[in-house]
C-alpha cells in the first residue's frame, strides 16, 4: 500500500511539471469587499453569497493556515458562526477536537468535496473553503443525512495559469497548556495526617518521617509530573503544492508532511514508546477535457499515518501522574528495580520504559471520478455528470505489552534495602490488528440552469447517490442508503430569491415498508436595499432578509443493524457439569422495534444580511429546531414486561438559537486591517425523553424538560457549623459526617438527605461560543491573531479522582489547597456526593493563536514570487477563573497543547 | 417567442430527467434489501435442542441465578451481599462497601439507589415463558432427544419458581406473569400473595415431573427433581412462617392491599402441609444419592462443605477459577485474606465480624457463654452461668467453643496457610509487636475476618486457583426447615424434628438439643431458639439469615451497636465501633424502585414509603 502510494506521488508531480498555462498572480483580497460575489459552497453547488437564502457560514483556507498545525480542526475555533468546536486530546494521533453545530446532539455530517468523508488529515494549504450549512434550506437535500448539520469542505482545483508552487515550511515546539500538579512528599503526609484526625484515626506520619521526606529512597519524594513529562517536544509541517493547468487538463497537486512528537520523557533505546505521528499527504485533483463539452475529472488523495503510542493506555499513564502521591514510592529503586506497591502498581515511568508501545499505522486511499457532459448544444444550460466514488482505509495496529514487577522497600533502617515484590515481569505479548472501512458510492445528477430572461434565473438540479459503507473488515452487511434530491432556485431581478429542495431517501436500517423517507424544504430571500425605496440610503448598501424552513433527518443507528428483528445474543458464561466446562447462554437482544424510523428535526431559520457604510457587514441568524423521533430507551414500560427495552422514537427536544458574525474592514494605503467577530449562542429542552416521571412533591427529580445537558445532583446548603448543627440538621446518608462538611438542602423535606433530594444543578451549559479574529498588514508586516471564549462553560469535578485526594489512594492536589475545600477524609464519602459544589465556573478567555509575518520585498530574481517569514503561538495564553488546569480539558488524559511556531512561505 | 422557446427546453429537460429517473430506480429497487444472514433468531433457537439449550443455560448465569450474595462484588451494578448487613459484620463507610449500609440505617426509601429493580427478575421469568411457551415446536431427532425436552421444560418450569421466591421474599407477591410479553402493556396487578404461593407450587410439581432424578455428568448442577421438590419445601416453610402465616404487620395496618404480603390469617395447617413437603423432598434427596457431608470431621466439615462441591449441595452456583487477586465477579478471596500471609498482599478488608456475631457462639458443650450487654456500646459482654462456669474471659475468647467458630472465622491466635507458611495470625495493633499480621488499612476494625469460603491454599502462589461454590440449596438447610416445621405444627420438637436437627449439630461435633440451653416460653419457643442459632451459625454468609429474620419477624434482631477487640502487646480489650444498625419494620417487605412504581399500573408500592 505504501509503496503504490509513492509511485502515485510521483507520477502526480510528473503531471503537476508537465503542464503549462499562462501566469495569474495570487491575490488574496479579505473581508467585506467579497461579500456579495464570493462563491459559496453549498449542498452539491455553489452559488454567489447574495443569492444564499439559507444559513450558511463560510471561511476560506486560507485563514485557516495561521493556527494549529497539528490537526485541521484546531483550526476552526471560533471562526464559523454557529459551529462549537470542543478541543479533544493533545496526544499525537488523537487530537481531533469534536464539532457540533447549533446544539445539535450528534457529530455533523461533514462532505469532502461532495462525499461524506473525515476530514481530520486534510491540510489548510489544501482547502479552498469550508462552508458550515445549519438550516433546513441548505441541509434537507441531505435527507436522513442533513438534522445535525453538516460542515463542507471543498478542496482546491486547478485553473489555467502557469503552475504555481507554494511552499510552506513551520516547526517549533510544543508543550502543554496546563496540568494539575499533585503536592510534594512532605505536604502529602500532613495532609493524610489532617485527614487521619479528621477520621477519628491516629495520625500515620510522625514528624521525623515528614522531616525525612526526600532524604533516601525509604522516604521517597517524586514530582511525577517532572519525572514523566518533558517541558516540550517537536513539532513541524512542510507543505507543497502546485496550481495549474490549460485547455486540456487542470491540476492541483499537494504534498506535506507532518511531524508531530509526544511529551513522555521516559526513554528506552530498544523500545522507545513517546507518542508521536509521523503523517504524508498527498492529493491530486485534475480536470481533464475530453472533448470541448465533457470534463472528467479525477480526485485522488491518500495519506499515510505513522502513530506510535505507549501500550498502557493514556488513561492509566495520567491518572498516575496526576494522582499518585509523591511518598507513594520510589519511581527507580536503589537497586534498578521499578517502585511499586501491592495497590499503586501503575508506575508512570516503569509504564513508559518496560511497559511496551503500539504502533499504528494507518492509510487512507480516497478516489473519486467523474464525468460531467454539457448538453448546451441540445438545451442551453443542461448538463449532467455521473460520478463513482472509492474510499478505502486501512488501519493496522500492532504492538507489543507486558506487565512489569515493581518492588517496595520493606520496612527498616539504613542503606541495605529489603524488598517486597510484587508481580513478575512477563513477557511481551504481541498482538497485531488489521481493520479497514469502504465506502462505495455511486451518483448521477442533472442541472439546468436557464439563460437568464427578463430578470428570471432559474437554477435546477436533481441527483440521485447510492452508497455502501463497509465500515470495518468485519461488518457483513454493508450500511446501503439511496438519495434521491432536488433543487429548484428561482430568483427576481437580484432581488427576490426563492428554494426550494427536497430529498427522497432511504436506508436498510428499516423494515422494508418503512425504508424511505421525504424532506423537504424551501426557503426564500429579499435584497430589500435592491428595492427603489432604499436607493438614496447611503450608509446600508446592501440588506437582506430571509427565512427557511424544513425538516431534515438523522439516520441513528442505534442497537446495531436491523432493529427490527428480535434477535438474540450470547449471555453469560458459567462453568457447570463434572469438570465444570463453561456453558454459554443466549438471551434475548434489545425487543425488535419494527416501528423504528429516523430522527427529524424542523428547522426554521430567519436570517439578516447587511452590508454598512461599505465596511461593516452582518450576518445574523434566528433559529428554531425542533427534533422529534429522537432514539430513547423509553423506560415507559411497565416492570413486568421482562425485556430489555428499545430504543423507540419518543423524544422530542427543542433547541432555539443566535448566530451573529459581524466584520469591519479599513483599507488604507499602508495600513489594511480587518476584524470579525462570531457569536453562537443556543438552549435547549428535552420535552420528551421516555423518563419514568416522578409525579406530585418529586416531579423536582425529572429531567423532561431541562435541557440535554442538565445535570441532576444535590444542593449545596453550607457547611456545618458545629456538633449542634449536625445533631439538628436532617440526617445525611451517605457517610459519617464532620464539622465543616458539606451540608446539602432537604429538597423533600423528609429530614433524610438522600437520592431523592437531587434537583437540576447545572441545566443548559457550554453554549455560548465567541471568536475574535483580526487581521492587519502594515507595509511589510502582517499581523493576525484570533481570541476565543467559551461562556457558561463549567468544569464538573464530581466524580473527578483529582477532587477526592486519598479516597482511591491518590494524592491532593492544589485544588485540595483551596481554602473552602471541605475537610480531608480517608474514607468518608459524604463531601463527595454529586452536588453543585463540584460544579465550577470554566468560562474562559483564549488567545487561540497569533501570527506575526515579515514578506521580504524586491525578491532577487524573478521566479520567487513571494516570500514571508513567521512567528506564530497557539493556544498561548488563557484567562478563566479555574486556575488549576486548562479549563477546556479537566479530565484524566493527555492534555491539549500549546505551541510555538516558526515558519517560511515561498510562492514560485 | 423567446418564452415559448424556454418552455420548449423546459419540457425537453423533464422529460429527460423522467426518463433518467426511471432507469435509476428500476436499477436500484432491491437495493436496500437485508441480506440472509446467520443471525440468531427465536426460529433458529427453536430450530433443534442443541440451540434451545442455550436460552435455558442462560437462566443459570449468575444474573439471574444465585443467592445475591456476592460478597464484595463492588464492580457489579447489584451492590449488595445480604449476608454483609446481616451477618454483624463491621460495615466500613468506604463507597463501595457503604451502599450496603443503607439498607440498616434506617434509610432504605424507593429512591435508594442500590435497590434492586424488578428487570432482573421479570426477564428470566419472560425467558422461561417463552420456553414453555415454545418447547413443543423443537425437533426430535430421537427419543432421548424427546426426554431432554422434557428435561428442560422442567428446568423452565423450576426457574420460574426459583425467580418468584426471589422476587417474594424481598418484595411480597409481585404480578404472576403467564405468557411472554412482546413489550406490551396489558394490566397485570400484583398477584395475591396465597394464589401467588399456589401457582408457584404448580410450577414446581410441574418441574418435578419433568425434571430427571440426576444428570449426566456434563450437565451436574442443573435443577434435578430433589432439588425441585426441596426449593418448593423451603418455600412451603416460608409460606407458613409467622410473617405471611397470620395477620398483617401491624405496621402495614391500614395498607390498601393486604392481600399482596400475606395470607392476612394463621392456618397451622401451613405447617403440615410444609412438614409433608420437607419430607418428600428429604426422601427425594437421599434417593437421589445426597447425605450430609461428613467426611473432614467435625473440625473441618463445614469448611471443607463451603469450599467443595459435595453430595449435601442439591443447588450451587459456581464462579470461575482465580487466584487471590479475584475475578471480575467474585473476590471472596481478594479482599478477605489476612495481610502478610500469602503472596498477594491486599491491605483492605472485605468482611470484619463483630463481637455481636463472635459473642453468640455456644461453648463446646452447647451453652451460650455470653447473654448480652449492660452497655449501648455493646463493649461490656454479660456472661451466662455456664459461661463463668467455663471460665469464660476475653483473652481466652475462643477456647472450647462451637468447633464451627474456628471454622467461620479468623481470629487472633488462630492458624491460617495450612501446609505453606502456617502463620498464627496477630491482629497487634502496636506496630513494633514482630509477625504481625495485621492489615495497614486503617479501617481494618474489629479484629475478626473471615474464614469460610476462603481457600487457605491460595496464598501460596499466584498459579493457585480456586472456583468458589457458594450453595443456593443444601441439604442441612432442608433438614432445619423440616425440624423448624415440625416444631411449629406440633407445638413443639417430635422425636422426628430432634432428629433431623441433631444430625446437623452433631456433623460440627455439637451435642444434641438440650432445652434447658435455650430461652423460650415453651417447648415451641425453646426449640425455635435454638433453630435460630443453629441457622446463624450453620449458614454464616449463605445468605439465609436476612431472610430468616425477616420471616420469623424478628427483624428487631438486626437493630445492633457494634464492638469490636482491640489487640495491644497481646492484652484483648474490647472497642466501641461507633455503629449502630437501625431495624424498620417496613424493612419486612423492600419498597419497589421508584421508576418501577410509576411506569407499572398495579404495582402498589408496599406499605411505609
Amino acid at each position: 500500500m505504501k509503496k503504490k502510494i509513492y509511485l502515485y506521488l510521483t507520477i502526480i508531480i510528473f503531471c503537476g511539471f508537465s503542464n503549462y498555462g499562462n501566469a495569474q498572480t495570487d491575490t488574496i483580497t479579505i473581508g467585506t469587499g467579497e461579500f456579495l460575489t464570493d462563491k459559496v459552497e453549498i449542498a452539491y453547488g455553489e452559488k454567489q453569497s447574495q443569492e444564499i437564502t439559507s444559513s450558511i457560514s463560510t471561511i476560506k483556507g486560507e485563514d485557516l493556515a495561521h493556527s494549529s498545525i497539528s490537526n485541521l480542526g484546531n483550526t476552526l475555533f471560533g471562526k464559523l458562526s454557529g459551529l462549537f468546536v470542543n478541543i479533544g486530546s493533545g496526544e499525537p494521533g488523537n487530537n481531533a477536537p469534536s464539532y457540533r453545530i447549533r446544539g445539535g446532539f450528534r457529530a455533523p455530517l461533514v462532505i469532502v468535496d461532495g462525499f461524506e468523508r473525515d476530514m481530520t488529515y486534510i491540510v489548510p494549504e489544501e482547502i479552498e473553503s469550508i462552508s458550515v450549512l445549519k438550516d433546513a434550506g441548505a441541509l434537507a437535500v441531505y435527507g436522513m443525512k442533513g438534522a445535525n448539520g453538516a460542515i463542507v469542505v471543498t478542496t482546491k482545483r486547478g485553473k489555467i495559469q502557469k503552475g504555481e508552487i507554494k511552499v510552506s515550511i513551520q516547526a517549533g515546539i510544543q508543550s502543554l497548556v496546563d496540568k494539575l500538579e499533585t503536592v510534594d512528599a512532605r505536604s502529602y503526609m500532613a495532609l493524610y495526617n489532617q485527614a487521619a484526625m479528621n477520621d477519628g484515626l491516629p495520625v500515620k506520619y510522625s514528624a521525623s518521617d515528614i522531616d525525612a521526606a526526600g532524604s533516601s529512597p525509604r522516604y521517597p519524594n517524586v514530582n511525577w509530573s517532572d519525572l514523566v513529562l518533558k517541558e516540550f517536544t517537536p513539532i513541524g509541517r512542510a507543505n507543497f503544492d502546485v496550481t495549474g493547468g490549460n485547455k486540456l487538463v487542470k491540476y492541483y497537486v499537494n504534498f506535506g508532511f507532518l511531524y508531530d512528537n509526544g511529551i513522555y520523557k521516559p526513554e528506552n533505546p530498544d523500545m522507545n514508546s513517546n507518542a508521536n505521528l509521523k503523517q504524508i499527504n498527498v492529493r491530486s485533483n485534475l480536470d481533464i477535457s475530453v472533448t470541448p463539452s465533457t470534463v472528467f475529472g479525477i480526485n485522488l488523495s491518500g495519506n499515510v499515518n505513522q502513530n506510535v503510542l505507549p501500550a498502557f493506555d493514556n488513561n492509566r499513564i495520567w491518572e498516575a501522574i496526576h494522582t499518585l502521591p509523591a511518598d507513594a514510592f520510589n519511581a527507580v529503586n536503589p537497586d534498578g528495580s521499578y517502585g511499586g506497591t501491592s495497590i499503586l502498581l501503575n508506575n508512570p515511568v516503569a509504564m513508559l520504559e518496560t511497559g511496551g508501545r503500539n504502533n499504528y499505522v494507518s492509510q487512507y486511499l480516497n478516489a473519486d471520478f467523474r464525468i460531467r457532459q454539457n448538453f448546451d448544444f441540445w438545451v442551453k444550460g443542461l448538463s449532467a455528470s455521473l460520478g463513482y466514488l472509492i474510499d478505502n482505509s486501512a488501519i493496522n495496529g500492532d504492538g507489543s505489552w507486558r506487565n512489569y514487577q515493581v518492588k517496595q522497600i520493606a520496612p527498616g533502617i539504613g542503606e541495605d534495602y529489603a524488598y517486597y515484590s510484587y508481580r513478575e515481569n512477563s513477557q511481551y505479548n504481541e498482538w497485531s490488528n488489521a481493520d479497514g472501512t469502504r465506502y462505495n458510492t455511486f451518483d448521477a445528477d442533472i442541472r439546468y440552469k436557464m439563460p437568464e430572461a427578463n430578470g428570471n434565473k432559474l437554477d435546477v438540479m436533481v441527483r440521485f447517490q447510492s452508497d455502501e459503507e463497509y465500515r470495518s473488515n468485519s461488518d457483513i452487511s454493508p450500511y446501503l442508503t439511496n438519495n434521491y434530491a432536488g433543487r429548484i432556485s428561482y430568483s427576481k431581478d437580484n432581488k427576490y430569491f426563492v428554494d426550494l429542495s427536497a430529498s427522497y431517501y432511504g436506508s436498510d436500517q428499516y423494515i422494508s415498508d418503512k425504508q424511505y423517507g421525504f424532506f423537504p424544504a424551501a426557503s426564500m430571500g429579499w435584497v430589500f436595499s435592491e428595492e427603489k425605496f432604499m436607493e438614496k440610503n447611503s450608509w446600508l448598501s446592501y440588506g437582506k432578509v430571509k427565512a427557511s424552513y424544513g425538516i431534515t433527518g438523522y439516520n441513528r443507528y442505534v442497537n446495531g443493524r436491523y432493529p427490527f428483528v428480535q434477535f438474540y445474543q450470547s449471555g453469560g458464561t458459567f462453568p457447570i457439569g463434572d469438570t465444570w466446562g463453561d456453558r454459554t447462554g443466549l438471551e434475548p437482544s434489545m425487543l425488535a422495534n419494527a416501528d423504528i424510523t429516523w430522527e427529524k428535526t424542523h428547522k426554521m431559520n430567519f436570517g439578516f444580511e447587511a452590508l454598512m457604510f461599505e465596511k461593516f457587514s452582518l450576518l445574523a441568524d434566528f433559529y428554531i429546531d425542533k427534533t422529534t423521533d429522537f432514539l430513547v430507551i423509553d423506560e415507559n414500560h411497565p416492570a413486568f414486561t421482562g425485556v430489555n427495552l428499545p430504543y423507540e422514537n419518543s423524544g422530542e427536544f427543542t433547541t432555539s438559537g443566535i448566530d451573529i458574525q459581524l466584520g469591519y474592514t479599513s483599507n488604507s494605503n499602508d495600513f489594511q486591517w480587518n476584524a470579525n467577530l462570531i457569536f453562537s449562542y443556543f438552549t435547549n429542552t428535552m420535552d420528551e425523553i421516555g423518563e419514568a416521571q416522578n409525579t406530585g412533591i418529586y416531579s423536582y427529580l425529572n429531567t423532561t424538560g431541562h435541557s440535554y445537558w442538565a445535570i441532576l445532583g444535590l444542593e449545596q446548603d453550607g457547611v456545618y457549623q458545629n456538633e449542634q448543627d449536625i445533631q439538628n440538621s436532617p440526617k445525611q446518608t451517605f457517610s459519617e459526617v464532620i464539622v465543616g462538611d458539606l451540608k446539602y438542602k432537604d429538597q423533600n423535606g423528609d429530614n433524610i438527605i438522600d437520592s431523592r433530594d437531587r434537583k437540576i444543578i447545572s441545566d443548559m451549559h457550554d453554549n455560548i461560543d465567541i471568536g475574535l479574529s483580526f487581521e492587519a498588514n502594515f507595509k511589510d508586516f502582517d499581523i493576525r491573531g484570533l481570541i476565543h471564549s467559551r461562556i457558561n462553560n463549567i468544569v464538573n469535578l464530581n466524580n473527578a479522582v483529582v477532587a477526592q485526594p486519598f479516597l482511591n489512594n491518590n494524592s491532593p492536589n492544589n485544588l485540595t489547597l483551596e481554602d473552602d475545600f471541605p475537610p480531608l477524609t480517608l474514607s468518608r464519602t459524604n463531601n463527595y456526593q454529586l452536588s453543585d459544589f463540584w460544579i465550577r465556573d470554566g468560562d474562559y478567555i483564549k488567545l487561540r493563536n497569533i501570527e506575526l509575518g515579515y514578506s521580504i520585498p524586491n525578491l532577487p530574481g524573478k521566479k520567487m514570487s513571494k516570500m514571508r517569514v513567521f512567528l506564530r503561538g497557539v493556544n498561548v495564553l488563557t484567562i478563566s477563573k479555574w486556575k488549576h488546569s486548562d479549563p477546556e480539558f479537566t479530565g484524566i488524559g493527555y492534555p491539549p497543547v500549546k505551541s510555538y511556531l516558526i515558519g517560511l512561505n515561498f510562492n514560485f | 417567442m423567446k418564452r415559448k422557446n424556454n418552455i420548449i427546453k423546459a419540457i425537453k429537460s423533464v422529460v429527460f430527467v423522467c426518463i433518467a429517473i426511471l432507469l435509476i430506480v428500476a436499477c436500484e429497487q432491491d437495493f436496500l434489501e437485508k441480506p440472509a444472514s446467520s443471525d440468531v433468531t427465536i426460529d433458529t433457537i427453536f430450530a433443534n435442542t442443541s440451540n434451545a439449550q442455550q436460552l435455558i443455560a442462560e437462566l443459570y448465569h449468575n444474573q439471574y441465578f444465585g443467592t445475591d450474595n456476592i460478597p464484595l462484588n463492588w464492580w457489579d451494578d447489584q451492590w449488595l451481599g445480604w449476608s454483609d448487613f446481616s451477618e454483624d459484620l463491621y460495615v466500613t463507610s468506604a463507597g463501595w462497601h457503604g451502599q450496603i449500609w443503607k439498607y440498616v440505617d434506617g434509610t432504605l426509601n424507593p429512591g435508594s439507589l442500590m435497590l434492586q429493580r424488578l428487570n432482573r427478575t421479570f426477564y428470566a421469568i419472560r425467558t422461561a415463558n417463552i420456553f414453555i411457551e415454545r418447547a413443543n415446536t423443537i425437533t426430535a431427532v430421537s427419543a432421548k432427544d424427546e426426554e431432554y425436552i422434557q428435561h428442560m421444560l422442567g428446568e423452565a418450569y423450576a426457574h420460574k419458581g426459583y425467580q418468584y421466591f426471589k422476587a417474594f421474599r424481598l418484595w411480597g407477591s409481585i404480578p404472576w406473569m403467564d405468557k411472554a410479553l412482546e413489550g406490551g402493556e396489558e394490566p397485570y396487578a400484583r398477584m395475591p400473595f396465597a394464589e401467588m404461593i399456589d401457582s408457584i407450587e404448580v410450577s414446581l410439581d410441574k418441574a418435578a415431573n419433568l425434571l430427571p432424578n440426576t444428570w449426566e455428568d456434563r450437565w451436574t448442577g442443573k435443577f434435578t427433581r430433589s432439588a425441585a421438590l426441596a426449593l418448593k419445601a423451603k418455600i412451603l416453610v416460608y409460606a407458613a412462617s409467622p410473617l405471611y402465616n397470620g395477620e398483617v404487620p401491624a405496621y402495614a395496618s391500614g395498607y390498601g392491599h393486604p392481600e399482596v404480603l400475606g395470607y392476612n390469617n394463621y392456618d397451622k395447617e401451613r405447617w403440615k402441609k410444609a412438614a409433608d413437603a420437607c419430607k418428600i423432598a428429604i426422601d427425594a434427596c437421599h434417593s437421589a444419592g445426597h447425605e450430609l457431608y461428613n467426611e473432614a470431621g467435625p473440625e473441618r466439615n463445614i469448611y471443607t462443605l463451603a469450599l467443595n462441591l459435595t453430595k449435601e449441595h442439591l443447588l450451587y452456583e459456581r464462579w470461575e477459577e482465580f487466584n487471590t487477586l479475584g475475578g471480575w465477579r467474585y473476590c471472596h478471596n481478594q479482599m478477605n485474606y489476612p495481610y502478610d500471609v500469602g503472596w498477594y498482599k491486599r491491605a483492605e478488608t472485605g468482611m470484619q465480624p463483630t463481637l455481636q456475631h463472635v459473642d453468640f457462639y455456644q461453648l463446646k458443650n452447647g451453652k451460650f457463654p455470653i447473654e448480652g450487654y449492660s452497655d449501648a456500646a455493646g463493649t461490656q459482654p454479660i456472661l451466662t452461668q455456664a459461661g463463668i462456669e467455663a471460665g469464660y474471659n476475653d483473652q481466652e475468647f475462643a477456647k472450647d467453643r462451637d468447633p464451627r467458630f474456628g471454622q467461620n472465622l479468623v481470629y487472633h491466635g488462630s492458624k491460617f496457610g495450612e501446609h505453606y507458611n502456617d502463620k498464627i495470625i496477630n491482629f497487634d495493633s502496636d506496630v513494633t509487636v514482630p509477625d504481625r499480621t495485621r492489615s495497614p488499612w486503617p479501617l481494618f476494625k474489629t479484629c475478626f475476618m473471615v474464614r469460610k469460603f476462603i481457600n487457605e491454599d491460595l496464598g501460596e502462589a499466584s498459579t493457585v486457583l480456586h472456583g468458589a461454590i457458594h450453595p443456593v440449596l443444601r441439604l442441612a438447610d432442608i433438614y432445619l426447615l423440616y425440624a423448624e416445621a415440625l416444631n411449629n405444627y406440633h407445638d413443639g420438637p417430635n422425636g422426628e424434628a430432634l432428629q433431623y436437627f441433631n444430625l446437623v449439630r452433631n456433623r460440627s461435633g455439637m451435642p444434641d438439643y438440650e432445652s434447658s440451653n435455650y430461652d423460650g416460653a415453651n417447648a415451641r419457643e425453646k426449640f425455635q431458639n435454638a433453630l435460630k442459632y443453629e441457622r446463624r451459625v450453620e449458614f454464616f454468609l449463605e445468605a439465609q439469615r436476612y431472610f430468616d429474620l425477616r420471616r420469623w419477624k424478628d427483624g428487631e434482631d438486626l437493630a445492633r451497636t457494634y464492638a469490636g477487640f482491640n489487640v495491644n502487646n497481646g492484652i484483648i480489650s474490647r472497642v466501641a465501633l461507633n455503629q449502630t444498625a437501625i431495624w424498620k419494620d417496613r424493612l419486612y417487605f423492600h419498597p419497589f424502585q421508584t421508576d418501577d412504581v410509576n411506569n407499572t399500573p398495579g404495582l402498589y408500592q408496599n406499605p411505609g414509603y
